[in-house]
């Protein structure tokens, strides 16, 4: 169990933390625009950063003082770091481990065949695989992975995450693996934690972010997103109607005070495209934009009497059905329970 | 972009022949069958045995101060970083000449530290110590440098990656570091050992005796003109390419085993 308590840490203007974190024997994926930290939180959770202020706890010990190499903390890189000087053989025991020990993580990954081989020889997947069987075979208590798989071709990445899940759910230590693609969060992560500006904004499982986004980064690193600006006009419980321009629209949002503005998330496949109608919900838009996004269609829509473009999304199925072409106008319903109340901060 | 290389090559090609010619020349000049009986003369013998043994010394020396330095300035920021590389370039900057008066200053006979030494039986000038005295002072930014250059080459990524994988700070430099830095260290090392090799100036303030070949070369100048003067440069000259040649064949063998790039 990974214990972060309060931890601090001040580059020039950038200041990480103060952050908490609770990491079982689980998969956690930072997930961050560039810039938000995720790096620099895995550097002062290895040691290779001093901390300003705050704890970090490894199976309840206190290893916030103790050097790189007693942390047990295996870390690997975006970047190439195989030893260059040695073969693949020479990288996997470097952290000198007896040869019992790494036979299964060799299977593991399948890289039996290379071992003998110059670490230049290799191609981009072979590398990253001997990057992260080297990190496994020397027994981490807590294994930190910064975007090991960014710089593959998207093919190799998919079936190198696939892999890689099952592996990291097999050696069963807290595993925290920084990316700023969604695709790799949703593919390798238990949990998820949206970092931004230095700090953690949001943790919870892939569904439960996506679904429910706090932050406008939340949303909008998580998946596509309308952020929009309404206002809260009428309470009544849970249900709220919120204006939108000339529409008042039915939400479900807590906790708000009337003529609160509010900012708020509205997912492109929440979004429902039909002929018009006259509902609650129900608005009018002209396409002005379709985009072919292999299998759906991605299109930007004017609403009538907003100035807010917005995106949604319809399948190929729709398309044909509907005769979406730009010009055309159409009904667009928003779903109540997909108006999300998103932070802007 | 073919008539830019050759414009590339030809310009580069003049500097080579400008290298090659004089030396070529030298070889080829009328030694009036001098070379053997300079190559017999004890004297001459004496002075390369002096050049070659000192020299090793002093490149040893220098390896075993400044590499670490290099180390230092490579991985350390700190505010008066630019201020020690200049005080590394300084003797190289110095005139031999005026390099060898420096070092009388601090380790001649009148000195505090030339008493001290002559007071425990040691010679500070005129002598072994006196030549490698002034042999590091001379060539050891070599090694500084060249030795830096090679560790600035080597990622910090792999360092903590080394380090992360359970192994200590030493560990890292002797298994990861210093075999990633060995192109920088041979070079540093070619480049101290063939300075050292023809030192003159600052070797012949703090030691006329024992004499070095340069030393030797320029006695005999002054004692028998050009013409017996240039029997033993052409010694110094094949000695020094010998060396060198050694040097760089053993340099090619440990980064064969070292760095494949």
């Amino acid at each position: 169990m990974l214990h972060i308590k309060s931890i601090v840490k001040s580059i020039g203007e950038f200041t990480l933390g103060p952050i908490e974190l609770t990491v079982g024997n689980e998969i956690l994926v930072i997930l961050g625009p560039s810039g938000s930290g995720k790096t620099t939180l895995l550097n002062v959770i290895s040691g290779i950063l001093n901390m300003d202020d705050g704890e970090i706890l490894i199976g309840g010990e206190n290893i916030s003082k103790e050097p790189i190499e007693k942390r047990s903390t295996a870390i690997v890189f975006q970047e190439d770091t195989l030893f260059p000087h040695m073969t693949v053989m020479e990288n996997i025991t470097y952290a000198n481990v007896g040869r019992e020990d790494i036979k299964k993580i060799i299977d593991i990954f399948g890289i039996g065949k290379i071992l003998d081989r110059s670490i230049d020889t290799l191609s981009g997947g072979e590398k990253n695989r001997v990057s992260l069987a080297r990190a496994i075979v020397s027994k981490p208590k807590v294994l930190l992975l910064d975007e090991p798989l960014s710089s593959l071709d998207h093919p190799i990445r998919k079936r190198l995450s696939i892999d890689l899940r099952k592996i990291l759910k097999q050696i069963e230590i807290p595993v925290i693996y920084v990316t700023h693609d969604r695709d790799i969060a949703w593919e390798i992560g238990d949990k998820i934690a949206i970092m931004s500006g230095g700090k953690i904004c949001q943790i919870g499982t892939p569904e439960g972010i996506f679904k429910n986004p706090k932050t406008v980064v939340a949303a909008e690193i998580t998946g596509e997103s309308n952020i929009l600006k309404m206002v809260v006009i009428k309470r009544n419980g849970k249900e709220h109607i919120v204006e939108w321009g000339p529409y008042k629209l039915e939400a479900r949002v807590d906790g708000l005070e009337n003529d609160k503005e509010i900012c708020v998330c509205v997912r492109p496949e929440n979004i429902v495209l039909g002929k018009q109608k006259k509902g609650k919900n129900w608005m009018k838009g002209e396409i002005v934009e379709k985009i072919f996004k292999g299998h759906r269609y991605a299109v930007e829509l004017d609403i009538e009497g907003v100035k807010d473009q917005i995106r949604a999304y319809a399948s190929l199925k729709q398309n044909e059905n509907i005769k979406l072409e730009k010009g055309i106008t159409l009904g667009v319903y928003f779903p109540k329970e997909s108006i999300q109340i998103v932070s802007n901060k | 972009m073919k008539n830019k290389i050759s414009s590339i090559g030809i310009l580069g090609g003049i500097l080579m022949i400008y290298y090659i010619a004089p030396v070529v020349s030298l070889l080829f000049w009328n030694a009036n069958n001098a070379i053997i009986p300079s190559v017999m003369n004890e004297d001459v013998i004496s002075a390369m045995i002096t050049s070659v043994g000192t020299s090793i010394v002093s490149v040893s020396i220098s390896c075993i101060l400044g590499i670490p330095l290099a180390y230092f300035l490579s991985r350390t920021i700190f505010r008066w970083k630019n201020i020690v590389l200049f005080v590394v370039f300084l003797p190289l900057v110095l005139p031999p000449i005026v390099s060898g008066m420096v070092l009388l200053t601090l380790f001649g006979p009148g000195s505090i530290l030339g008493l001290l030494a002559m007071s425990s039986g040691i010679e500070l000038t005129q002598s072994l110590v006196g030549i490698i005295l002034a042999q590091v002072f001379v060539i050891s930014p070599f090694i500084v440098i060249a030795t830096k250059v090679g560790f600035d080459s080597v990622d910090e990524k792999l360092e903590y990656t080394s380090r992360s994988l359970g192994r200590t700070k030493i560990e890292t430099f002797w298994k990861v570091t210093l075999p990633l830095s060995m192109r920088g260290i041979i070079a540093g090392i070619m480049l101290a050992f063939a300075r050292s090799m023809g030192e003159f100036g600052a070797t012949i303030m703090m030691a006329y005796y024992p004499r070095t070949m340069p030393t030797q070369i320029w006695v005999s100048f002054i004692t028998g003109g050009v013409e017996k003067a240039f029997p033993v440069a052409i010694v110094l000259l094949v000695s020094s390419i010998v060396v060198i040649l050694l040097i760089s064949i053993l340099g090619q063998e440990v980064r064969g085993s070292y760095a494949p790039y």
